[in-house]
Parts: structure tokens; C-alpha cells; sequence
């Protein structure tokens, strides 16, 4: 124990002294003889005397309490600070059994037996045992003593020191408690902490650690970091550490991974601090080590989403730019052509102006369309309305709205489909897009004079519909995110290609909400692709539909038509449109003026834009359906909205039908046709 | 109608036009025709390529994003190429291409969809003038 360190040369001190006491008492008692001594022998004694005072002094100023104990007249002699300790006035006579009264009595039994050691080996002895004070005080001493022998070589007595040691004990005790607790939290800490003496070895380690590294905290006790089994770049970490911590003593920190039992990788950060002893030398390193895996992955979460975020938002760039692009694309042909018109008189040149004019309206109608399509993927809004649909039916429009594309190109398209009929639940329009889309890209994306197929096989409770061109082919990293949105197939890895990311992107949706999957491959740049979608057939045929074309409409009577748009020349192509299938129409450019004209004259129906400067066009129709004439008048929404709450707004302004912009000539003729049936006005 | 006021006589200005997009190909082609110049088009880089070697066009009006070869890859091979050097004009549908792309490939003048009719004609006649 250190305390016993600590006083063991003090007591040895003490013992000299006593025995140099012990002397000068017998000399002492001599000197009660008469006086016949020389004068050397007094100065002698004098010196003595001085000398010995002088230790005493030295030896009550260390706290030290001296003895003899007389076994031959069982008498004890205590120095002042004995009895100053063992809490007696100065001068008491005591007997050993006195001595004995003061021991605490679970300390009685090792005093009485190091006693008796000592008497029986004519040796020494040292114990620390508790003194109980008549007050209830308790202190802490710390008892020596060596066995006397007279000339017959029995024990003549013991003589001896106490030292009062209740304050460091205390001190001890609070240190071993504080240690206890920091043992007792550290095991609760989910950290690992730990201390290293000046020889690099570990005096302490939380249980923590054994969760963490299999090895339980006894393990790394005594032995160096070196020894712990750490990958050799590890431990030269922490020895440049803790070289460093005991060196300059200033806290360091570090981070490593460690593979914990499991084979989890864990990520930590470790706090090394110094600890100093009284002179203010680092006497040992505290080393915390905290987990942060769960922080670090967290961390490493948000690195990834900012990343993700940064893609997104290059690609909608991208897409911006790329959109413009298209934009621009069909409007260079109108351009050019609407010039021809303009300077050529020669009907097939006009025609085939016109032919151009179609053609790429409706590739601009495709690309907004597609925009409107963004919006409702990214809000989850696409939804997909479920009837019997055949198959075959679904093929053979996508096909006819890709064929001028293909016949442009001069490509062919082969198409193998098993005779029985294939139904599928799903909403028609959306997958002829699905088809559509594919087509599209199939033509596009392949030269001038290949050949595209479609191939459809029943496979189990699915159709399969496989798309295969001749193109460009993709990259196995194109295959990876080809369906992602807006990303374009890039097969140069220079210049996009064009299109605007949103076709395939549609594709897996549509056909993912019909129950079924898209996937595709390729055999490399300029191999061609193929796309092959299954989907879910219905095991019952479904009764036949009737597909109602706008030709198989009945002829209908001349009517007079209201149109309303601020763009003047939309609604003066529109009115000259509507004149020039054989009716009457009158255009207006405010809501104010539609709604005025409704009052004074009879209309058979009217084509409203909806973002008018002065009343909103939903304002138009409720005034209309206000008037005794416009209660019944069919009122058609012609506007360049089209999502699902521009369409919920509509019918709630009790519009008869909602068209988005660019109004189609099939679509005027069916409208037209309807209300002159009577099929479109209100009862 | 020919007011292109170039050296050659009409029959000898020639013009390639190069676009994926086929109405705007065929419609350029014949609005220079129309306007004096002897035209022909292709619908990808390597088609252009091929009739560059034929055809020997002084002028050639290329896209830019073309399925396979880009206009810039175009551009590339035909400065590379050891058949008479064309002036070569890019029509871009990107606002944001920036001129020294277009010049770094290897062409002389940058023209952005949609152009008027006066502004591409204007266009070829500084490339014939500058041909002479």
C-alpha cells in the first residue's frame, strides 16, 4: 500500500529516536547517581541531550507518536503525541490492556495477532488498524513496532511508533471511491474509456469495450497498446498519440474504423487527455473513444442526399437547356415552311409546307404534353383509369401515330402478335402512350432505312411486347439509369442526343401503375436496344368495345360559335377554322365582351380561353350560365392548362369540356358534331 | 430568282444541309432552292460525310444534336478531310451554345433555329462572298 511506502523510513526514523530515548533514559537514570562524573562526560551528555530533543522535536512534527512497551511490568510508555493520538491526557498511565480498549474491534484480532508474530519470531511487525476515540472519532493509524530482547535472549519489550494516517486514508478512500464511479459510469458510457501509465500500458478499461471488440476489459489491463491486437498502422496512431499526450501534456484526437465483432465496420473518434501527478509531471493518459457510426452514417446520409440533389439539379438544368433546344427544333420547320407559303404560289410546295406545319404542331403539342406528364410523376399524381382493353387495339394505335415518323426515316416496322386476343385491365390512352413512347424512341434513335420490330408473346399470365431497333444501341452505365428522368441517352458521351428525358421516365411509370415491368437491354454502342414491357393479361375475354371515330360521326347542322381568346390570332384562326367546315363563328378578345355577347345573341356553343385579362374564363362561363340564354349553352374550356386541378376547376364552372391547346382539327369536328347531336348540351 | 450575287453561277453554289430533323431539312432545301442555290441534305454526320466527297458543296449549313455523330464531330471530320475545305455554318436550337465551341470544331459562322429566311440567306451569301 503507498501510505506504508510513504511513512515505513519516518517510522524506521522513529524507532532510532526511541531507541536513542531509551538510551539517554538509562543514562538518565545514571545520572541520578552521584555526580562523579568528568566534565567530557557531562558535556557529553549535554550534547546528548540537545540532540535528542532536537529529534523529538523532528519526530512530533512528522506526526509521529512513539513507544515502549515494558512486557516485564506490562507498563507502556507513550511519547505526547501517542497520547495525543490515542486521545488520553499526557502522562495517563497504560497498561497494554488500555492500549487494547482503543483498537476498533474488528481491528483487535490482527493487532493482537501481528503482536504475537512479532513476539514469537523475535521480529518486527507493522499494521494499520483503527483507533476508537471516547468522543466515537475513528482514526486511521498506522502501528510498527521491533521485539526487545534482554540478555537471555527472551522479549524484554516492544518498542515502537504510531502514525496517525486518517487523512490520507480518508483521501485514499475517496480516491478508491471516485475511481469506483468513474468505473461505475464508464460502464454505462456507450464510449470506451481507458488510461495508459508513462509505460504505455493500460491501468484501466471500461466493459464497454468487450461489446466492441470481443475481448473483455481484463483482457487490455497490464498490457501495452502494442499488445492489444490492433492492425499495425492502428496502434503506430495511437503510440504517435500517446507519445505525444505524455510528452507535451495536451489533449489530442484522432479518428479511426474498427470492425467489430459482428463485422460491422464502426467509425470512432478518440479524446486523449493527459493527467498529472502533484509536481505536475502527466503521470497517465485518458483516452475516450467515442462511436459516432450511427453519427458518421448520418453524415454520410446527408453527403449522399446533397450529392443526389446536386445530380438533380444538373440534370434539370440540363433539361432546361435540352427543352429550349426542342422547342426550338419544330419551330425551325414552321418557320421555314410558313415562309414557303409565302413565296411560292405552287400548290404541291404548299402542301407540303402544310404537311410540315402539322407534323411538328403536333410534336410541340408531344413535348408540352410530356411537360404536363413531369409534374404529375414528380407530384405522384399520374393515375391510370382501368377498363377491358384489347391489346392488339392498344399496338395498332401506337403504331399509327409513329408511322409518319418511320415512314420519314424510310424504316420499316415488323410486327409479330398471336392471332387469339390479349386483354389487359388497364386505361387505353396511357398504354398507347407506353407504345408510343417506345416507337418513338425506337425511330429516332435508329438510321434512315432500318428496321424496327415488335414482337408480342403471352408468357404465363403476362403479355410481352418487345421493341427492338437497329440504333444507337446503349452503354451498360446508359442501361443502369436509362429509365431515371430526365436523363438522355448519350452515345458519344458528347452531346446529348436530344428529347427531353421524360419518355422512358413515363414508360416504367405507366406501366409499373398497370401492374407489369419495362426493362431493356442492348448488346453495346450502335448494337441496338430492345425493350421488352410485360404487363398483366385479363384471363376473360372482354366484351368488344366500340371505337366511335370522329368520321363515323353523323353529318351536323350548320351552328353559330362564340369563340373567346386575348390572343387575337388564335381566336381568329379558330373562328376561320370553324367557317371553314361549314359554320358560323364569332371571335372576341375580352371576357367582358363574350359575356355581353352571350346575352344579345343566340349561340350553339362557345370556346372559352380561360387566362383572359379581364375576368378569368371560369368568370366568363359563370356570368353565361347566368343568363337565360347561357343557361344551356355548351361551353368548351380552350386552354393551355391541362393538369388535374385545371380540369377539377373547370367542372366546377360548369364547363362542358375541357380542351388544352393546340385544338385539333379531329377534335373540333367530334365537339362540333356532339353539340349538334345534342349530345353536348345541358339539361 | 437568284440574288446571291456571288461570283459562281447558281448551278455552282452549292449548299449541304445537314439536320436529323427531317421537315427542316427539306424545307431549308427548298427555300434555297428557291432562292438560286443547288441543294442537297443528308439526316446524320456520316450521310453528310459522303455527299461532302461527292458533292463538293462551298456552304454547308449543319445541326448540331444529331443522333451518333454530333455537328461538332461533323465539323471535325470535315476539317480533317483532304476534299476542298466548305465554309461551314451551325444552326443550333441552343441559345447558350457559346461561339467558341462552334469555332473550336471547325465552323466559321453560328446561326440559331428559328432563323428567319433573310438571316440564313444572308448568312450563306457572307460564307459564298468570303469563299471568294
Amino acid at each position: 500500500m503507498q501510505w506504508v511506502k510513504l511513512i515505513a523510513p519516518v517510522i524506521r526514523l522513529a524507532i532510532g529516536a526511541a531507541l536513542a530515548r531509551l538510551a539517554l533514559g538509562s543514562r538518565g537514570r545514571r545520572e541520578a547517581l552521584p555526580a562523579n562524573s568528568d566534565t567530557t562526560s557531562a558535556e557529553r551528555r549535554l550534547e546528548l541531550a540537545n540532540r535528542l530533543e532536537a529529534l523529538k522535536h523532528v519526530i512530533e512534527s512528522a506526526g509521529i507518536g512513539t513507544y515502549f512497551w515494558d512486557l516485564t511490568q506490562d507498563i507502556v510508555r507513550w511519547s505526547d503525541h501517542h497520547y495525543t493520538i490515542f486521545g488520553w491526557p499526557t502522562g495517563t498511565p497504560v497498561t497494554h490492556a488500555m492500549f487494547r480498549q482503543r483498537i476498533h474491534p474488528d481491528d483487535l484480532a490482527d493487532v493482537d495477532a501481528a503482536i504475537n508474530r512479532a513476539l514469537a519470531s523475535r521480529g518486527d511487525y507493522k499494521l494499520r488498524f483503527r483507533v476508537c476515540l471516547d468522543d466515537g472519532t475513528i482514526r486511521y493509524v498506522c502501528g510498527s513496532g521491533r521485539v526487545e530482547l534482554g540478555a537471555d535472549r527472551h522479549p524484554i519489550g516492544i518498542n515502537g511508533a504510531v502514525v496517525d494516517v486518517t487523512e490520507a486514508t480518508q483521501a485514499q478512500d475517496i480516491v478508491r471511491q471516485r475511481e469506483h464511479d468513474l468505473a461505475a459510469i464508464a460502464m454505462h458510457l456507450p464510449d470506451i474509456i481507458s488510461r495508459f501509465d508513462r509505460e504505455y500500458c493500460c491501468v484501466f478499461m471500461s466493459t464497454r469495450v468487450e461489446a466492441l471488440t470481443g475481448k473483455p476489459a481484463e483482457f487490455y489491463i497490464g498490457k501495452k497498446y502494442t499488445e492489444f491486437g490492433m492492425p499495425s498502422a492502428l496502434a503506430a496512431r495511437w503510440g504517435a498519440v500517446l507519445d505525444n499526450v505524455l510528452r507535451n501534456g495536451l489533449g489530442r484526437e484522432f479518428d479511426f474504423n474498427h470492425i467489430d465483432p459482428t463485422g460491422k465496420e464502426r467509425f470512432f473518434i478518440a479524446r486523449c487527455l493527459p493527467s498529472f501527478d502533484l509536481n505536475g509531471r502527466v503521470e497517465s493518459v485518458l483516452a475516450v473513444c467515442s462511436d459516432h457510426t450511427e453519427r458518421e452514417r448520418d453524415a454520410r446520409q446527408v453527403r449522399e442526399d446533397g450529392a443526389a440533389l446536386q445530380r438533380a439539379d444538373l440534370r434539370k438544368n440540363e433539361y432546361l437547356a435540352t427543352l429550349a433546344h426542342e422547342l426550338r427544333g419544330p419551330l425551325a420547320p414552321i418557320s421555314s415552311a410558313a415562309q414557303l407559303i409565302r413565296f411560292t404560289t405552287d400548290r404541291q410546295v404548299r402542301d407540303k409546307a402544310r404537311e410540315v406545319i402539322e407534323r411538328q404542331v403536333t410534336q410541340l403539342s408531344k413535348l408540352v404534353n410530356d411537360l404536363m406528364e413531369v409534374g404529375r410523376i414528380s407530384s405522384g399524381k399520374l393515375e391510370i383509369d382501368r377498363k377491358p382493353v384489347a391489346l392488339r387495339q392498344v399496338i395498332e394505335q401506337a403504331i399509327e401515330s409513329t408511322q409518319p415518323l418511320l415512314d420519314a426515316k424510310k424504316q420499316t416496322l415488323a410486327c409479330a402478335m398471336p392471332s387469339a386476343p390479349i386483354w389487359l385491365n388497364g386505361d387505353e390512352l396511357r398504354l398507347v402512350q407506353i407504345f408510343n413512347n417506345l416507337l418513338t424512341n425506337a425511330s429516332k434513335y435508329s438510321p434512315a432505312g432500318s428496321s424496327v420490330s415488335i414482337d408480342i408473346r403471352i408468357d404465363g399470365g403476362a403479355a410481352t411486347v418487345q421493341v427492338c431497333d437497329q440504333g444507337i444501341g446503349l452503354s451498360a452505365a446508359s442501361i443502369e439509369d436509362i429509365f431515371d428522368l430526365f436523363v438522355q441517352v448519350h452515345a458519344t458521351g458528347v452531346h446529348a442526343q436530344g428529347g427531353l428525358g421524360i419518355g422512358l421516365s413515363l414508360v416504367k411509370q405507366l406501366v409499373e401503375l398497370h401492374g407489369g415491368k419495362v426493362s431493356v437491354s442492348s448488346d453495346g454502342i450502335n448494337k441496338g436496344s430492345c425493350f421488352t414491357v410485360a404487363l398483366p393479361c385479363m384471363e376473360d375475354a372482354a366484351p368488344v368495345l366500340e371505337h366511335v371515330s370522329s368520321t363515323q360521326l353523323p353529318p351536323s347542322r350548320p351552328l353559330t360559335v362564340l369563340v373567346v381568346d386575348d390572343n387575337v390570332d388564335g381566336a381568329a384562326t379558330l373562328a376561320l377554322l370553324i367557317e371553314a367546315i361549314g359554320h358560323q363563328a364569332v371571335a372576341v378578345f375580352t371576357g367582358l365582351d363574350a359575356v355581353a355577347l352571350a346575352a344579345e345573341r343566340q349561340f350553339d356553343m362557345a370556346f372559352i380561353d380561360l387566362g383572359l385579362p379581364d375576368i378569368s374564363g371560369v368568370q366568363v362561363a359563370l356570368r353565361i350560365r347566368n343568363t337565360p340564354t347561357g343557361r344551356k349553352l355548351p361551353l368548351i374550356a380552350l386552354t393551355g392548362l391541362g393538369r388535374d386541378e385545371d380540369r377539377y376547376l373547370t367542372r366546377a364552372a360548369q364547363f362542358d369540356e375541357h380542351v388544352t391547346k393546340p385544338l385539333h382539327l379531329d377534335d373540333l369536328l367530334r365537339i362540333i358534331q356532339q353539340v349538334a347531336a345534342g349530345a353536348g348540351r345541358r339539361e | 430568282m437568284n440574288d446571291t450575287g456571288a461570283a459562281w453561277s447558281s448551278e455552282q453554289q452549292r449548299v449541304l444541309v445537314v439536320d436529323d430533323n427531317i421537315d427542316a431539312a427539306e424545307m431549308l432545301q427548298m427555300l434555297l432552292e428557291m432562292h438560286g442555290y443547288t441543294v442537297r441534305v443528308a439526316h446524320s454526320g456520316n450521310a453528310a460525310l459522303a455527299i461532302h466527297a461527292q458533292f463538293a458543296p462551298q456552304v454547308i449549313c449543319s445541326d448540331l444534336n444529331m443522333p451518333g455523330m454530333s455537328g461538332y464531330e461533323f465539323a471535325h471530320a470535315v476539317r480533317a478531310s483532304s476534299h476542298p475545305q466548305p465554309r461551314l455554318i451551325a444552326m443550333t436550337g441552343e441559345g447558350h451554345t457559346a461561339d467558341r465551341d462552334t469555332v473550336a470544331a471547325g465552323f466559321d459562322q453560328r446561326i440559331v433555329k428559328p432563323f428567319s429566311l433573310d438571316d440564313m440567306l444572308a448568312c450563306i451569301r457572307s460564307m459564298f462572298a468570303r469563299s471568294t
